[in-house]
């Protein structure tokens, strides 16, 4: 991880850390386009675990890094939540005007890869983007 | 990013369709910025027409705000379109879903005409 940063439980704090890790994929050549993937991305996993997510205990300890590697720009979220896995997590099949339930759509469409682990020290979401895809 | 503040700007068309263009990114803050503004517009018309033409960029807060003006609407009787979401704006729209749920069309003309 090249650099690492704690996000507060709160949306307010969402927006700097979508610049700074937009900043992060801008100096390491990433497109336009596939920044915005990345965005939408980060604010969908962030928001979801400020608004949605449980602690296991008492902070969610959400934390983000940033790497870049040959043009792939890859993102870690850390929290300290329930698990959930976002790769087999049913999607919501039909959520009228509900508010939510869409994320994992956006996930799978938007990264080009996707990654999940959880332990005892917590979970993980591995996203990559790349401009070769998808 | 974050450069570009968002703007709603409110105008009455006739036949009491109001259209409310936005302007700039409807990401979190964007959302923040206009997420008050929709829902006292929801409360109060019949026939609205959200014209992002000038929309750069949405995400999931955008989407949660289209969402919830949507069901205001919806609970008051009222209709509402999206009109002029470009390609990138549309595809975050048709990928989330909302375009299963909510009328989108391709300009502010249609969206108008779709109030009639």
């Amino acid at each position: 991880v090249d650099a690492w940063t704690k996000v507060a439980d709160r949306l307010s704090a969402i927006g700097p850390v979508l610049a700074w890790a937009d900043a992060a994929a801008k100096d390491a050549g990433l497109s336009a386009e596939r920044r915005d993937a990345l965005q939408v991305c980060l604010e969908e996993v962030l928001a979801n675990l400020i608004l949605h997510a449980r602690p296991r205990a008492r902070h969610k300890a959400i934390g983000v890094g940033v790497s870049t590697d040959s043009g792939a720009v890859t993102l870690r979220v850390a929290d300290a939540c329930q698990s959930f896995d976002p790769r087999i997590a049913p999607p919501v099949a039909d959520s009228g005007l509900r508010s939510g339930g869409r994320g994992l759509r956006l996930l799978a469409a938007f990264a080009s890869g996707l990654d999940y682990r959880s332990g005892d020290d917590g979970n993980e979401l591995v996203m990559t983007f790349r401009d070769s895809c998808p | 990013m974050g450069a570009i503040k968002m703007e709603l700007v409110v105008e009455e068309l006739a036949d009491g369709v109001t259209r409310a263009a936005l302007k700039g990114r409807l990401d979190i803050d964007g959302a923040a910025a206009v997420d008050q503004g929709l829902r006292n517009l929801a409360g109060g018309r019949r026939r609205l027409v959200l014209d992002l033409t000038d929309v750069t960029f949405v995400a999931s807060m955008g989407l949660r705000t289209l969402i919830v003006c949507a069901r205001t609407m919806l609970a008051n009787g009222g209709k509402m379109a999206i009109a002029g979401a470009q390609p990138n704006v549309d595809r975050v729209l048709s990928v989330s879903g909302v375009d299963q749920v909510m009328t989108i069309l391709p300009s502010l003309e249609a969206a108008v005409a779709a109030m009639r």
